[in-house]
């Protein structure tokens, strides 16, 4: 079971106000498929503008990185730069 | 670890190589590819470019902070003589608030490069004309009539937050609510963060430092103003020549303005006089296409110092309440940060990397931060070199300097007792792997400014920074042309000189000199999608495709040798910039010249690329800075004496140019903590709109920036590169203010730290 943390503007929307999610899946997008069919919409929602963090990387455009050794996925906002 | 000392910038190392330095070519010092053009005046920016029968744009502005467009009457301009198309809103693309994407809000875009009903900050576009001379543009700007019902301008946070307050825009409701928000806001956006339980923990702190600071907005203050030329052609082809942090940024950007296909534009990148964040985004290109389009002939667009400064992107000015809770040991054992960015006159300050960014230097399990996007009658702001960083940076290191000084510890040792070190977890969620903030402390305690005594009304003062740095989209094509020199193309317009990084790069993985490599800048139709040039992330990511498109194409090279040998491939391998036959004594190695000779025989041209993702592993820049400064207890004047800009860069490509961006970090956030701040009068008006009177630092007011670099090596990157360009920014406003608050023994929190406000404060 992986924990997935997720920003409050999706909570709000989405969760109902719940922050910190359970889910099953060696994959990411498969994580994230099955909290869509939990909560309609989310993957959607956190597939744009976010990017999120595997215990030691921030990954963006994330899709189907394995999570072999992954405890918690934190959704976060985009990094950009200047 | 190792690192590179300057300790005057006046006698900068000449050495060709660093000691200790095992890469041939990475590490040295080459004259930069670019350099000759831009030190004699013949490299093209923006406002360089001439064209056959160009037209000349301006554009009409507001002089009203917030009002109601209620008539716009362009019959007068259009009368003039020589003038050939004027254009407002609507003839722009027709868009919807939700014609947004994770990166931009083109609604919001389009209201911003040309006002749609409403203006939102002074100095806003109304309408763009074109003309047979600058002079004939300039005077039918001025000849477009706008009737305006005048609103009240909403020019700082507290007014915006007060509920009496007029709304700026009726299509914001604040996001991030636990109960949404049924009313129009000036506030667009709450983000929080939260690690573990901080505000109990909190309560179990021996000390809590609990402030408030404050700054103000400032600009990037790039020397060269927005400038473009737009050609329309009958085909239905846009061309577009300007100086930008991304030429396929303004493609995507201007096509969806004009209501264009992406592919019918093609971006022509100039040389590039500063951004550092604030090209990352558009102004003119879409009026000059779309004024091209309409006159049949090019035009080109220049701004002024004026309209940059009224009308393009500061950074936010803001406010951080910051409680940091300590044992009596100086541990960190909870930290809470409320910070509130204005975002100017459409949603989208950084405020969510202020929060992420805030604690992340250092190890604490009990962090909350909060943030509050909210807007203002201010130009929208844009992204400025490590976006929300510095303003979060100062409010933090301002309160471990007061730690400090209540615990009687020497700053940089508390900063060492609670630093993040590999293993530890950011408020934002990552567990850093290596990294090189202990490292930076270190040589800031060992470097011989940190031991040098002070006089009075004299002071030090030490602060640390933190960005992520990242990847992204890189492209990169490698051709070997008919004399064996190679020409390597990436899509990444050069602002701090990535022409000769990448040209390293590539010399070195192809084991070549760099006089044999010849680095270029190409249009979006020479070169697959590459992301802007922003965020260190070109030296990095670009850097990366480069090393693989001088890889793909060693194994072609190796393939047609192999072919030329009558060989097995398998037998053919790469070594010193030669192809080698392994196991064949009697067959002489082939150089890449003798390779270009047998091109044409062995199959035709020889390139190799990569197009390329970067998806993770830029790993995070740590920097620690220390100024010293005097204070002139009669005028105010703070004087920085000296100054050491420490960072962890991971491996320094061209050591001079990571230098230089340690330098013109420190230079930037000096200038903002002392001097730069926009100053409106009370209807809104920018007063301070040139370089006078908006006072950047300039040469005789600083010393010599030393710089240390450190170099803890990136795992992620085949050099051990880390991008360098954001973090030196993020700890001179805090290092700033420690020192001044030290040498006055008075505790400084709102910037810019002015004679005024230093001469109140002695009293």
């Amino acid at each position: 079971m992986i924990k997935i943390f997720i920003p409050s503007q999706i909570a709000n929307n989405y969760t109902n106000g719940i922050h910190e999610l359970n889910a099953k899946g060696d994959k990411l997008d498969q994580v994230i498929t099955s909290l869509d069919e939990q909560y309609p919409g989310i993957k959607s929602a956190l597939s744009e503008g976010f990017a999120c963090a595997l215990e030691n990387e921030i990954v963006h455009d994330w899709f189907d990185e394995e999570l072999d050794n992954v405890r918690s996925v934190r959704f976060i906002p985009a990094i950009e730069g200047g | 670890m190792s690192s590179v000392r300057t300790e005057e910038l006046n006698k900068p190392s000449q050495k060709t190589k660093e000691e200790g330095n095992k890469f041939k070519v990475i590490g040295t010092r080459p004259v930069r590819p670019d350099g000759m053009d831009k030190v004699t005046g013949k490299a093209n920016f923006g406002a360089d470019i001439v064209l056959n029968g160009m037209l000349y744009g301006a554009i009409h502005r507001s002089p009203h902070a917030h009002a109601l467009i209620k008539k716009i009457d362009i019959s007068k301009a259009l009368k003039l003589k020589g003038v050939k198309s004027i254009i407002t809103h609507s003839d722009l693309a027709s868009l919807k608030p939700t014609d947004k994407n994770a990166n931009v809000n083109f609604f919001d875009l389009a209201r911003n490069v040309l006002a749609k009903d409403k203006v939102l900050y002074d100095g806003h576009a109304i309408a763009a004309v074109a003309a047979i001379s600058q002079t004939i543009a300039n005077k039918a700007a001025k000849l477009i009539e706008v009737e305006y019902k005048i609103l009240k301008p909403v020019m700082d946070i507290k007014t915006a937050e007060k509920k009496s307050s007029p709304i700026i825009d009726k299509n914001i409701f604040t996001e991030g609510l636990s109960e949404p928000n049924k009313k129009p806001s000036n506030t667009a956006k709450k983000v929080e963060f939260l690690l573990g339980d901080p505000e109990k923990t909190l309560k179990e702190a021996d000390i809590v430092l609990d402030r408030k600071y404050s700054t103000q907005t400032v600009h990037q203050g790039y020397i060269e103003p927005h400038a473009c030329a737009a050609s329309y052609t009958k085909d239905n082809q846009a061309t577009i020549w300007c100086s930008s942090q991304g030429a396929f940024m303004v493609r995507a950007y201007t096509a969806k303005l004009c209501g264009l296909e992406t592919s019918k534009i093609k971006v022509i990148p100039a040389e590039i006089g500063g951004g550092f964040g604030g090209k990352t985004t558009i102004y003119l290109e879409p009026l000059a296409v779309k004024l091209s389009q309409k006159t049949g002939r090019p035009v080109k667009i220049v701004m002024n110092r004026t309209e940059v400064m009224r009308a393009t992107g500061p950074t936010s000015g803001g406010t951080a309440h910051v409680k940091l809770g300590t044992d009596k040991k100086g541990n960190f054992i909870a930290g809470l940060i409320e910070l509130k960015y204005e975002a100017g006159a459409f949603a989208g300050s950084p405020v969510g990397l202020g929060c992420m960014t805030a604690f992340a230097p250092y190890n604490l399990k009990h962090v909350k931060c909060t943030g509050w996007d909210i807007l203002v009658n201010r130009p929208k702001a844009a992204a400025y070199r490590a976006p929300g960083a510095p303003v979060a940076a100062f409010a933090v290191e301002s309160a471990i300097d007061e730690i400090a000084s209540i615990l009687q510890m020497d700053p940089i040792e508390l900063r060492l007792k609670n630093c993040a070190t590999e293993g530890t977890t950011a408020p934002y969620g990552v567990t850093f792997d290596k990294i090189g903030h202990k490292e930076c402390l270190e040589a800031g305690l060992n470097s011989s400014q940190y031991h040098k005594k002070l006089k009075p009304y004299q002071g030090r003062g030490v602060a640390s920074g933190f960005w992520f740095n990242i990847g992204g989209n890189s492209s990169a094509e490698i051709m070997i042309n008919e004399d064996g020199n190679v020409t390597v193309a990436t899509g990444n317009p050069d602002i701090g000189g990535s022409r000769a990084s990448m040209a390293m790069m590539a010399a070195e993985t192809l084991g070549i000199g760099m006089e044999n490599v010849k680095p270029i800048v190409a249009d979006t139709e020479s070169i697959p999608y590459s992301d802007l040039t922003g965020g260190s992330r070109v030296t990095f990511a670009t850097g990366k495709a480069v090393i693989e498109a001088a890889t793909d194409l060693i194994a072609e090279m190796c393939r047609r040798a192999a072919k030329f040998w009558k060989v097995d491939p398998a037998q053919v391998e790469w070594k010193n910039g030669t192809a080698i036959c392994i196991e064949r004594t009697d067959i002489e190695p082939m150089s890449m010249k003798q390779i270009a000779k047998i091109a044409f025989k062995t199959g035709g041209a020889i390139s190799g690329k990569a197009n390329i993702n970067v998806k993770k592993g830029a790993g995070p820049g740590f920097g620690v800075h220390i100024c010293d400064v005097e204070v002139d207890p009669e005028t105010g004047r703070v004087t920085v004496l000296r100054y050491t800009a420490i960072q962890d860069v991971g491996k320094a490509i061209h050591p001079s140019y990571v230098e230089g961006q340690l330098q013109g970090g420190a230079a930037q956030g000096i200038g903002w903590a002392l001097n730069e701040e926009y100053v409106y009068n009370e209807h809104g008006n920018l007063m301070n709109t040139g370089f006078l009177d908006y006072r950047i630092p300039v040469a005789s007011d600083l010393p010599m920036i030393e710089t240390i670099l450190v170099e803890v090596p990136n795992t992620g990157h085949p050099f051990g590169v880390r991008g360098v360009g954001e973090t030196p920014i993020v700890p001179p406003l805090a290092a700033v203010a420690n020192a001044v608050s030290n040498a006055i023994d008075k505790r400084m929190t709102d910037l810019p730290l002015n004679p005024i406000k230093i001469l109140s404060e002695i009293g």
